[in-house]
């Protein structure tokens, strides 16, 4: 039975996609006009001016996803939204520069 | 089934106020929510807790609830008295974000619209978008981890998973089924990276689309490489002459081995870069070579007395920056 499977090709979401507003409010289910209030609240920076020239990477579809999560389960607003997203990023990051820094001086833990 | 303590999960006394479940949801909610949790049964915690304060801050879910007694204990064989699926029905579920509630809480009120709805209907609705029809609704997004070897996230893979996707019958029960995917991975994906399979999640309700897969790719620790994003790290061995003079070395590097130069005078810890020779993307990343001199052992007549000859011969104080 497995050998019919049909393959699945699925669309990595990293630095290297750009997705214009409607294709990120179609991606993560929300409307134009939250997306536009996200942005607003400083917790997506798209590159361009105007809505209409705004361009999102595709890592921008998981802190979306993220703040929707956290928002929702911790009855937080947009503003705390943004500042515990951007508070576990840097933790994320400094996390992974650490473990970057333990294998290049040569401890393997 | 398996009777669940609602207060027992929330760890407040059957007689709280609204005030105290709500303070108490919260606190736990922080501590175990998915996003920001380092437990390990985190997503599992999180699950109960959200279910328990589904219940518990409605009056009329608490007091249905209440109404089974007291004399249960958690996990507790339970079997719903008859007559009381009749009516869950009536319940109005104010999350649409139930992310599989227990068979327990589909048993007393239903699994409908509460159970499986779209985790993102609600914050739509919530915020001022607009305003869904109950009755669609987007299916529920799924995520699911995949682990892969570095040579497979290289050169690309496929893999099969299986997924428990819970189906509800038409009385609102509540079962799960177990769905197999075949999925390819592509080339160049690194540490951490989600893959989205559009439209393959929970089916939507009411004719409402499905919800879509996200796979999070877990690589598995390499036995002589690690990476940093795209690019590969490797530690090298060198020899002590081979630092001193320079040489070109073979080194293996995911797409097979390169020659590498070491310059004269090379000392451990020192960094070179293979230009694109880590994970494949745009731009490719690099695989970083980091020397390290192996000393070989004095563990000869000849090997001693060549290192005495070096003591001899070399004016070198390894520690001169110490200030010996």
């Amino acid at each position: 039975m497995n050998q019919s499977l049909e393959i699945l090709q699925g669309m990595v979401l990293d630095e290297s996609l750009t997705f214009g507003l409607e294709d990120l409010t179609q991606i993560c289910g929300i409307s134009d006009e939250l997306l536009v209030l996200l942005v607003g609240e400083g917790l997506l920076a798209p590159r361009g001016q105007s809505p209409a020239d705004w361009r999102f990477d595709g890592l921008q579809v998981r802190r979306v996803r993220r703040a929707l999560r956290l928002s929702h389960d911790l009855e937080l607003d947009w503003p705390a939204t943004a500042l515990a997203l951007d508070l576990l990023e840097e933790i994320e990051r400094l996390r992974g520069r650490i473990h970057c820094l333990e294998l290049q001086v040569g401890r393997r833990d | 089934m398996e009777y669940k303590d609602y207060y027992k999960t929330l760890g407040v006394p059957r007689d709280a106020t609204k005030e105290v479940i709500k303070q108490a949801y919260r606190k736990l909610a922080r501590k175990y929510h998915p996003d920001v949790s380092k437990e390990p049964d985190a997503e599992a915690r999180f699950k109960e807790i959200n279910e328990a304060n589904e219940v518990l801050k409605d009056p009329e879910k608490r007091a249905a609830y209440d109404a089974l007694g007291s004399q249960w204990r958690a996990g507790q064989e339970f079997r719903p008295p008859p007559g009381q699926g009749g009516f869950h029905r009536e319940f109005h579920f104010s999350t649409g974000d139930a992310r599989g509630f227990s068979d327990f809480f589909s048993s007393l009120f239903g699994g409908g619209l509460g159970g499986f709805g779209d985790a993102f209907a609600e914050t739509r609705r919530g915020t001022g978008g607009r305003r869904e029809d109950l009755f669609r609704q987007r299916g529920q997004d799924q995520t699911a981890q995949v682990e892969i070897s570095l040579e497979e996230a290289y050169a690309g893979c496929t893999r099969e998973l299986r997924l428990e996707t819970p189906v509800q019958d038409a009385q609102g029960r509540v079962s799960s089924q177990t769905r197999t995917l075949k999925v390819r991975i592509p080339a160049g994906v690194s540490q951490g990276r989600q893959i989205r399979l559009a439209s393959q999640g929970q089916p939507g309700m009411g004719g409402g689309p499905p919800g879509d897969i996200y796979l999070e790719v877990k690589l598995r620790p390499h036995r002589i490489y690690q990476t940093d994003g795209r690019d590969v790290l490797l530690h090298l061995p060198i020899a002590p002459w081979e630092a001193a003079l320079g040489a070109s070395i073979q080194v293996p590097t995911l797409g097979g081995a390169v020659s590498l130069k070491i310059p004269a005078g090379s000392q451990s810890g020192k960094r070179m870069r293979l230009k694109g020779r880590g994970l494949p993307g745009d731009p490719p990343g690099d695989q970083l070579v980091i020397l390290e001199i192996v000393t070989p052992p004095a563990d000869t007549e000849a090997g001693k007395a060549l290192y005495q000859r070096m003591a001899e011969s070399f004016t070198f104080n390894p520690r001169a920056r110490l200030g010996g």
